[in-house]
């Protein structure tokens, strides 16, 4: 007779087999050949199945990559730093305060992630261009005399739009966390003589820590694989650890190399966040948090 | 707790010199249309253990509510110790609440979830001492360094409570706080919350729709249906004396027989039942010439009384095993009764019995 557990155990198998299959055959099946063929070399316009750890020692010895995969990082924290400074009062308004319009407010947010990455970045081409709105307004105030180059094709610029592109998922991930908080933990800190900062600061913000956490987590690892805008924005300094690969898989035909860098950047990301989630679930109140659940 | 037989109802009076602790005048709340609390008054006195009784929505909750500083007074006014707290935020207030489905906060230990509001005033000298007391208290010293979800629903209880009077407020609210645990482990909850008191000697306010909780604590009930306070005073007195129909049947479920009232004197009625003639006291409201109930206590009628007492003939229609006792439900004098009775061999549904009561037992109250 089969038990509960066995039943549970063979639906979890039916409803999960197609999520699996397809994430297999699409994603992990390439990673794995791509993974293979990093340790290949490259011979004119052949790859070799000669296994050696070259491209690594390439990877790991190059100032050029380190560097690129060091700003990757930087720029990811950068940016998740920036959306959850904005987010967190938009999302506590949004939690708290309003009623009535949450769910428009909600759509209304999201409505820029209907329209194209392409869209969004040549939007802020005309906001932030030598000819555009910013600096068209900035000369007829008289505030400068030639329009600012540095708007548009800076890090500076590329870190604004890569704020505004990801500002959603942040803002999204902290509301879930508010909208979960116990109301009546407010009342008990009323109760207990806290005024509404001390609320916030002892209990709103240690309560929604997990949701900021996970928004960042989100907006990292999306910043670190955005190709679009720091090419269309950044300028020169547009390079990243991702235009890399693509120049290797592309013009440059060194697809071992590319690989080798790519599976570094996924091995520091997986490594970073893994130890993170560690360090939050090995703490006495992530251990002690999970068992409610 | 022994009261005298003249204080029915009314003002929870000023017992000698001491003004009260709190009083609620012309208190009400409306949310939007709807006015859930209508007026009341009431007054608290120092050092005691006042229940407020009622069905759900029956606006007690609000009034604790209104109170802790966590719903904005519509009218009227409340004064803690002389001083109008009406306007005062909750964080002001020198009151702490122990909610119903507790409140603790789960990112803190159970020893900073009790030092929370000492933390919030700046009293951290003296902290870690009275924490340490109110975990004693509570027997929760071995628990102190735990998260709330790894206590049971009773420890948390305990936490709670803690947490609260800690604080050493001027009145202690407490929201339901038993009704999640299950029957037992209230019964012991009560009997700790009614020693914590005495010990303490803080006046609680606890609101509960269990008529059994509230005889068990209280010196002093407020019973309220619909927004008003329908009778207060001291549980047994509430019990004897129901000010009306609606408390004689919430409280404790008394039989109401209609009778009607041909005179009324000095507190004294005397009715036409379906019994004969009665001469009883009755509550206030009742009016010669008006129609009023009969109130009869289940435990008050007696199955084949002896030949002294008032008696008719009745049916049993069911009968219901409690245990040491039985509910008999009795079809007579033109209604169905219900009697409790020890010892009810051979009485069984179809029965016919003699069903008695002592006039000394009988109340009248108006409609």
């Amino acid at each position: 007779m089969a038990s509960l557990e066995d039943t549970r155990r063979k639906e979890f198998a039916v409803l999960a087999t197609p999520a699996v299959l397809f994430v297999g055959a699409f994603c992990i099946a390439p990673l794995a050949l791509l993974f293979l063929y990093s340790f290949y070399r490259v011979d004119f316009v052949a790859m070799v199945p000669d296994l050696n750890l070259r491209n690594y020692a390439t990877v790991v010895t190059s100032e050029t990559y380190r560097t690129l995969i060091g700003k990757a990082m930087l720029h990811g924290a950068l940016v998740a730093g920036f959306t959850a400074v904005l987010a967190y009062p938009l999302a506590f308004f949004i939690a708290m305060r309003v009623k009535v319009y949450k769910a428009a407010l909600l759509t209304a947010l999201l409505i820029p992630l209907y329209t194209g990455d392409l869209v969004r970045i040549f939007a802020w081409r005309v906001v932030l261009g030598a000819e555009g709105i910013l600096n068209t307004f900035l000369l007829w105030i008289g505030a400068t005399e030639q329009p600012i180059m540095a708007l548009l094709f800076s890090t500076g610029a590329s870190l604004l739009v890569l704020t505004y592109n990801y500002l959603p998922f942040m803002v999204l991930a902290i509301w879930i966390a508010l909208e979960l908080l116990d109301r009546s933990l407010l009342e008990a800190a009323a109760d207990l003589g806290a005024g509404r900062f001390r609320t916030f600061r002892h209990v709103v913000l240690p309560l929604t820590l997990p949701g900021v956490l996970v928004g960042a987590l989100m907006v990292f690892a999306l910043v670190i694989g955005d190709y679009l805008t720091p090419q269309l924005i950044g300028g020169s300094s547009g390079v990243t650890v991702i235009s890399a690969i693509h120049d290797l898989f592309g013009a440059a035909f060194d697809w071992p190399l590319g690989g080798a860098i790519a599976w570094v950047l996924m091995a520091v990301l997986v490594t970073l966040i893994a130890a993170l989630a560690t360090l939050a679930l090995r703490s006495r109140l992530g251990r002690a948090l999970l068992r409610t659940r | 707790m022994e009261r005298s037989e003249s204080e029915l109802s009314g003002d929870a009076g000023d017992e000698g010199a001491q003004s009260p602790l709190l009083v609620a005048r012309n208190l009400t709340k409306d949310y939007g249309p709807v006015r859930a609390v209508r007026s009341v008054d009431f007054t608290l006195r120092h050092d005691s253990f006042v229940t407020i009784l009622g069905p759900s929505g029956c606006g007690k909750t609000s009034i604790l509510r209104m109170i802790g500083g966590f719903e904005a007074v519509s009218g009227g006014e409340l004064t803690l110790d002389g001083v109008d707290i009406t306007a005062v935020p909750a964080n002001r207030r020198p009151v702490n609440t122990v909610f119903q489905q507790y409140a603790l906060f789960p990112h803190l230990s159970v020893r900073d979830n009790v030092a929370f509001g000492l933390r919030m005033k700046g009293r951290t000298a003296e902290m870690a001492k009275r924490v340490d007391e109110a975990l004693a208290i509570v027997r929760m010293e071995a628990m102190a360094d735990r998260f709330p979800a790894q206590l049971s629903g009773g420890q948390q209880q305990r936490v709670a409570l803690a947490r609260a009077f800690v604080n050493q407020p001027r009145l202690l609210l407490l929201d339901e706080p038993l009704s999640a645990l299950d029957r037992k482990m209230r019964k012991h909850m009560q009997i700790e919350l009614k020693e914590l008191r005495q010990r303490l000697g803080m006046t609680f306010f606890y609101v509960t729709h269990d008529q059994d909780e509230a005889f068990a604590l209280s010196d002093w009930m407020i019973v309220m249906n619909h927004g008003v306070i329908e009778q207060q005073g001291a549980p047994q007195d509430i019990y004897r004396r129901p000010a009306n129909a609606y408390v004689a049947d919430f409280i404790g479920g008394a039989n109401l027989v209609p009778v009607t009232v041909m005179a009324k004197r000095d507190g004294v009625a005397g009715a036409d039942t379906p019994m004969g003639r009665i001469e009883c006291p009755c509550a206030a409201g009742v009016a010669a010439g008006s129609t009023a109930f009969l109130c009869l206590r289940a435990e008050h009628l007696v199955l084949s009384p002896a030949a002294t007492a008032r008696a008719f003939d009745g049916v049993v229609t069911h009968v219901i095993f409690q245990g040491d006792s039985k509910i008999v439900e009795v079809e007579g004098a033109g209604r169905r009764l219900t009697l409790t009775a020890a010892g009810t061999d051979g009485v069984e549904p179809g029965s016919a019995v003699r069903v008695g009561f002592d006039d000394a037992h009988a109340w009248i109250v108006a409609g």
